[in-house]
């Protein structure tokens, strides 16, 4: 056996030796942390040193910014819809999604149907804004379906008309990566327990489910990603200041950016953060390989 | 006999969850028919349609899938006597492709330096990543705009592009192919003396062929409807991109909005179609035990 | 096998998609051609700079005006003519026909230049003659020589029609008249345009009445021979001919022709992109909306609103001489007459423009004038603004050492949302490039003030009260303790007209409602005139809209209660009188736009078109608001008010007696240069108001309003007499004649009073009035109670208060 040059064992706790040249990846690694670093972890670190001064004429304030966010309405209205926003769609998204590619993969010829569901992924924001007021409207489609004049976009409705265009634009790709992640579970073993005289259920949760684990942790990153860029059609649709339901997170940053509230956009967005960043390394651990 | 029933019953079940995924699938194109449909309709037969609505009336919207009258009109003056609209399209291709090639060059080493090494800090700088990623634009649009003014980059291109091409999104993606590899392969390539960059090259990219093409798309979608970006960072409307045509699609025109849609759907309906399959097996290929 | 198909089908894909990119690339290609002269355009309006010759540091035209020695006697000069002993300037006058010359003297040349008016003695007799007889020549053209060509309009009464006589004439050099109808060809209704053609001709075009077209004829100066050219196929208001190619712009485009092959020549698309925008304007006579000048080598020189250009005949590239925006070329409110070049030695030729508001301006090069002016003031406004406009341009001619940048955010062509006006307006004031001076019209004056973005004006407005009177009880109901943050220019004025009895027995809102509603319609119709609910929640929330929010800044819902309360027994009382029938064809008839970007709120209320209403249709009162064009504005509704007996109109009733600013203009606190853009503001606040004609608004500053109040036509006859008249029909089929008079003394004077006795200002937060008036509206039809309006109102608006 040659031994490499410039090589650094590593031991790892189970046993395995494995090999880590400490110099090389910063190659591949660097040019990516250099950019990062300058146009994202830069402004980043901005907003948060602005999260401690005024907004405008930068003095320090300590908390104050986070108090008065905390104690704010509005502010704890967009938390409260955002999460409940979140909490409703993803899990429907996901087992949706997960449902339709196992009956994808029971009938085959289903994969046809593929690109439909991918296809509104391709749109962009303000055409699916235009479509749905065409839909969605009081004189609308789905009204004259129903043929009752009832605005969707109003009120309570909107929200659920909101879970419709998040789930409608995602579904594609996700159901697209469960396939993926459904095709590594091997065949054989399932083989083996339906021989055994397992059920479909039991197969499922006992034998697939495990191995789609990180799988599920790329999509539902990924979705969870998605949920945010919602924004963009509630806002074409409803402004600034839509209905009390689907007043999101985003829309009071919006909104006090537009206010010079500066300060107050930056504790919120490092409160969100740090949210956000809690949520992730939570989904990390429980669903991620470790190696 | 028994094995008849079963094959029925075995039909049955396939139908069961065939019918509500194929009416699905239905239902979701369908606003893209009405697109469609939409966008051969001449300004006339729009007005028509939606009379109630303008109206505030008691009717409502009257449709046909197939226009009265279909007319190329809008596309012909979308294409012909919109020179904005070209001219915007030119941009945006020309913006993406830069910006899809940046982040080759440089998200995808990034995807491979966390999936094929192991270092110090590994976990926590892709949590970084991770947390970065998932920022909105609007909570760090100042501080970027900050950034930019100093670069001096701000109201040309690399101000949309440069901050695009760092994302970190596409490393996330493509970190988790990566990760399909089976680390016994890059262990008997060193073994065999082979480069870092050979491996990377000769073994990592062509096994992750599929989420690559992955990221490709959904890293196009993204770049090729972002709006937010360009319309802060570039005052100048000649450097726009084509999603910043008509940001705000009025009913007035929806004619002549729909077929600007329609272009704008159509290119990122060709990198579908082109994507499609390696798409699928490639992630399929991507999961290849040893 | 399946593989291969789908391996075809990609690379069909792929074909398809390279072969569509490769196609938009090339008609890119095509679009850059005439992108250039686009571009060229925009980037001519920024800075000054010549686009052909390189940036320049240093040197500038300068602009002078040249004023009349004495008064010119209300002559319309029509027409540059260079002799050798000076600068000639046409006269034509309009109802007497005097023909006069007036010369620019220039001959001195260490005396400021003058114009001076040439005694009439001295014209030929034949006109002398025509003068005594009062005829009426409308159009006048010159040569070198001293020949003109002109015509003398007349008209014949019958009985049963008028007919309109244009009657041509050529005078020759010794001053003999001939008439002049073509050779036989033209008529004597026919109308002609005339033009000189530098090359010792007349050319006259002939355009038919009511056909597209008309013929085109040369006349020589010399002896008066005419010869028929062509048939052209359009109509155009002026011609020009110089270099043997004629040029005649319409609203369709720039056409030209060579008339020595006699050919219609392709397009100049370099020269119609420089004047399309001013293609169509026209006084309907002697003075367009941009004038071409032969210059040397193929070379012709293009004067618009955007300024002096220089283009070579189908070339690609025009270069800026004079940079509109600094100068009086960029005021649109006025026309050109005529222009001169007066070439040099060095290059730099110097220019002489005449426009129709009778100034004359000499253009010379000064090399030591840098090229761009040092300093930059800022100006935003989130909507158009034409008075601001015209200050601009104003205080430009003035001060031509300081460069005002006028920024529109939301300029209505490219869909920008007022939200998105706003955020990129924050990021620019966050990140240190805000204005230096903001219209507050609209934008957020209350988080503006409050984090510091604002410089305290009370030093300046303390300056300005020194040196005139100003509405001061305006004014100080705009500070904010002890600070004032904006200085509105112009203010409007919500007023209520009606019978005299009834209206000295209202004295506030609720007096009103019951005088309206206890009023009986003599037939059905409308009592206040206020048709639509939006109607009504327009003009309370005048009144009110300052009431709805509490110190504090949360939503007084018992306000907002009340005021739409009010606001309904209105609504039902306005039309307790009137028919289904009627109220449907009033409806019909009466344009109606939620547009409430509109600064003062009132949209077609203009005083005299309510006061009208009541003349026509029968309503009992009219609430509305003086407009535009204040000067004349409120004659007519006085005039309007005062043909129905015993009618009077005060300031609407409301919650105190308030008024709604305009243009309200504040100084941004991190500006970098104070001292320019307080001074700017000083001068919008006070000076330039005089001179304008198209204010739209009540002036703040006092002397302005007393200086407008002055009659304009005290030279003539009778200056109190009817200036204007108006005929309205009703439906019933009778016609009402409305003679319009300046008012005396005693008139302003109780109009003065009104102004005196206001003592708020309403200025609401968009969202809470935007929230009202587009929410309010189901409360007053009774599709729902009011409690529940202002509950969803309450809704909409709470998360704005709570951010």
């Amino acid at each position: 056996m040659r031994l490499p040059r410039k090589s650094r064992f590593i031991w790892r706790s189970d046993g395995f030796r494995i090999y880590s040249s400490n110099r090389k990846f910063l190659w591949f690694l660097l040019p990516s942390l250099l950019g990062v670093s300058l146009f994202v972890l830069i402004p980043f670190g901005d907003v948060v040193r602005r999260s401690f001064t005024t907004a405008l004429s930068g003095e320090f304030c300590g908390w104050d910014n986070y108090v008065s966010v905390f104690r704010n309405q509005a502010f704890r209205l967009a938390v409260k819809n955002t999460l409940r926003f979140v909490g409703v769609c993803l899990p429907i998204l996901l087992v949706v999604s997960l449902v339709i590619a196992l009956a994808m993969q029971w009938v085959p010829v289903l994969e046809k149907c593929k690109a439909c569901y991918l296809l509104p992924m391709a749109m962009p924001a303000a055409t699916v804004v235009l479509v749905w007021k065409l839909v969605f409207a009081k004189q609308g489609f789905l009204s004259g379906l129903l043929g009752v004049q009832y605005d969707f976009l109003a009120g309570d409705r909107a929200f659920w008309v909101l879970i419709a265009t998040y789930v409608w634009k995602n579904l594609g790709y996700t159901v697209v990566l469960w396939l993926a992640a459904l095709r590594t579970v091997p065949v054989d073993i399932k083989e083996a327990a339906r021989v055994d005289g397992a059920g479909a259920v039991r197969i499922f949760f006992h034998i697939t489910l495990p191995y789609l684990k990180g799988a599920a942790y790329t999509i539902g990153l990924l979705s969870f990603l998605n949920t945010f860029k919602v924004f963009r059609e509630v806002y074409l649709i409803a402004g600034s200041y839509p209905g009390e339901e689907i007043y999101l997170l985003q829309h009071v940053f919006h909104n006090w950016y537009t206010k010079l509230d500066l300060d107050k956009m930056a504790a919120g967005a490092v409160l969100a953060a740090a949210v956000l960043g809690a949520v992730a390394l939570f989904m990390g651990r429980l669903l991620e390989d470790e190696d | 006999m028994r094995i008849r029933k079963r094959k029925w019953r075995k039909w049955i079940g396939a139908l069961c969850a065939a019918l509500p995924v194929a009416v699905l699938g239905l239902l979701f194109f369908l606003p893209i028919g009405i697109l469609m449909s939409g966008s051969i309709a001449d300004a006339l037969e729009w007005q028509e349609r939606l009379g109630p609505m303008l109206k505030e009336g008691e009717g409502f919207i009257g449709w046909r899938w197939i226009p009265d009258y279909p007319t190329g009109e809008h596309f012909k003056r979308l294409l012909f006597y919109s020179p904005g609209f070209l001219h915007l399209f030119w941009n945006s291709i020309w913006m993406v492709g830069r910006i899809l090639a940046g982040q080759l060059l440089m998200g995808v080493p990034a995807a491979w330096a966390f999936a094929a090494f192991s270092f110090r800090g590994r976990r926590t700088l892709f949590q970084l990543y991770i947390i970065l990623m998932l920022l909105p634009f609007q909570v760090t649009m100042l501080s970027r705009y900050l950034v930019l003014r100093e670069l001096q980059l701000l109201n040309t291109s690399s101000s949309v592009i440069l901050p695009a091409v760092f994302s970190t999104f596409p490393v996330f993606l493509v970190y988790r192919s990566f990760r399909g590899i089976p680390r016994e392969l890059l262990e008997a390539a060193r073994m065999d003396g082979a480069g870092e960059l050979r491996i990377f090259l000769q073994i990592g990219l062509p096994l992750a062929k599929g989420g690559l093409f992955a990221c490709f798309v959904l890293s196009f979608l993204e770049s090729w409807n972002m709006m937010e970006e360009p319309l802060a960072f570039l005052k100048d409307k000649t450097l726009w991109p084509l999603s910043l045509y008509l940001p705000e699609i009025s009913l007035a025109q929806a004619g002549f909005a729909a077929a600007a849609s329609m272009i704008t759907l159509t290119v990122s309906l060709f990198v579908f179609g082109l994507f499609r399959d390696s798409l699928e097996q490639g992630i399929a290929a991507s999961g290849i035990k040893a | 096998m399946q593989n291969r198909t789908q391996k075809k089908i990609r690379r069909l894909l792929a074909g398809m998609l390279g072969a569509v990119l490769l196609l938009t690339g090339c008609t890119q290609s095509q679009q850059k051609q005439a992108d250039v002269s686009q571009a060229v355009n925009e980037s001519g309006a920024q800075g000054g700079t010549t686009v052909s010759t390189g940036p320049v540091a240093k040197g500038r035209y300068v602009e002078q005006e040249i004023p009349w020695a004495e008064n010119h006697g209300g002559n319309m000069p029509v027409a540059l003519l260079p002799k050798a002993d000076g600068l000639y300037l046409l006269d034509a006058y309009y109802t007497d026909a005097e023909v006069k010359l007036a010369r620019a003297d220039f001959s001195n040349s260490s005396e400021m230049p003058q114009i001076y008016n040439i005694d009439s003695a001295t014209l030929p007799k034949v006109l002398q003659d025509r003068m005594k007889a009062e005829d009426y020549i409308t159009d006048m053209v010159m040569a070198e020589n001293g020949a003109r060509m002109y015509t003398v309009f007349t008209f014949s009464k019958t009985e049963e029609q008028r007919q309109y006589f244009h009657d041509k004439y050529f005078m020759d050099a010794e001053g003999n008249e001939v008439p002049w109808d073509g050779g036989g060809s033209v008529s004597r209704e026919d109308m002609v345009v005339y033009t000189y053609g530098y090359d010792g001709c007349f050319y006259v075009y002939n355009h038919k009445r009511d056909e597209e077209g008309g013929a085109l004829y040369r006349v020589n100066a010399a002896d008066g021979e005419t010869k028929y050219l062509m048939d052209l196929d359009f109509y155009a208001w002026n011609i020009n001919v110089f270099g043997g190619k004629l040029f005649a712009g319409n609203d369709e485009g720039l056409h030209i022709y060579d008339l020595t092959t006699l050919q219609k020549l392709e397009e100049d698309t370099g020269l119609t992109e420089l004047v399309k925008e001013r293609l169509g304007v026209s006084n309907g006579n002697y003075a367009t909306g941009f004038l071409l000048y032969p210059g040397e080598d193929e070379s012709v020189y293009v004067a618009t609103d955007k300024g002096l250009y220089r283009h070579i005949l189908y070339g690609n590239v025009s270069e800026l001489l004079i940079d509109g925006t600094l100068c009086s070329l960029g005021d649109i409110s006025k026309l050109f007459t005529d222009m001169y070049v007066e070439e040099n030695e060095n290059g730099m030729p110097v220019f002489y423009f005449l426009y129709d508001n009778l100034k004359l301006m000499r253009f010379s090069y000064d090399p030591e004038m840098p090229s761009v002016p040092e300093k930059t003031i800022h100006l935003y406004s989130l909507n158009e603004n034409s008075d601001v406009r015209l200050a601009i341009t104003a205080y430009q001619s003035l001060h031509p050492e300081v460069y005002v940048l006028y920024e529109v955010g939301m300029s209505g062509d490219d869909g920008v949302t007022r939200e998105d006006a706003l955020n990129s307006l924050a990021t620019r004031i966050a990140s240190g490039e805000g204005p230096d001076i903001f219209l507050m019209d609209n934008l957020p004056l209350r988080s503006y003030a409050n984090k510091g973005v604002l410089m305290d004006l009370s030093g300046l407005y303390g300056d300005l009260k020194s040196e005139q009177q100003y509405f001061d009880n305006i004014v100080s109901a705009l500070y904010t303790g002890e600070k004032l943050y904006t200085i509105p220019m112009l203010f409007h004025v919500p007023m209520l007209a009606g019978d005299a009895k009834i209206l000295s027995g209202i004295t506030d809102v609720e007096s009103m409602v019951k005088a309206i509603e206890d009023y009986r319609m003599p037939k059905s119709g409308l009592r206040a005139g206020l048709i639509r609910p939006e109607a009504t929640l327009q003009c309370m929330s005048y009144t009110h809209s300052g009431s709805w929010l509490k110190q504090d800044g949360s939503l007084d819902r018992e306000a907002l209660t009340e005021f739409l309360t009010i606001c309904k027994k209105l609504y039902e009382a306005d039309r307790a009188d009137i028919s289904q029938e009627d109220l449907d064809y009033r409806m019909d008839i009466t344009e109606y736009t939620t547009d409430i970007f509109n600064s003062h709120y009132f949209v077609s209320r203009q005083m005299g078109s309510m006061v009208m209403n009541r003349r026509i249709f029968g309503d009992a009162f009219a609430i509305g608001d003086l407009g535009g064009e204040i000067k004349y504005e409120f004659n007519y509704f006085y005039a309007v008010l005062k043909q129905i007996e015993g009618t009077d109109y005060m300031l609407l009733p409301g919650r105190g007696n308030t008024c709604m600013p305009e243009a309200m203009l504040a100084v941004n606190a991190a500006t970098t240069v104070p001292e320019e853009a307080c001074a700017f503001v000083k001068y919008m606040l006070s000076d330039y108001l005089e001179d304008t004609e198209l204010l739209s608004g009540i002036p703040i500053s006092r002397a302005v309003l007393l200086d407008m109040e002055k009659n304009p036509f005290m030279e003539e006859n009778d200056p109190w007499g009817a200036y204007s008249y108006h005929s309205l029909g009703t439906p019933d089929g009778e016609i009402f004649q409305t003679e319009v008079a300046w008012q005396q003394e005693n008139v302003y004077a109780q109009y003065n009073k009104m102004l005196d006795s206001i003592d708020s200002v309403n200025c609401c937060e968009y969202e809470l009035l935007n929230a009202v008036l587009t929410g309010g509206a189901p409360a007053l039809t009774g599709e729902k109670t009011i409690e529940e309006t202002v509950d969803e109102i309450a809704k909409k608006v709470q998360i704005y208060l709570a951010e």
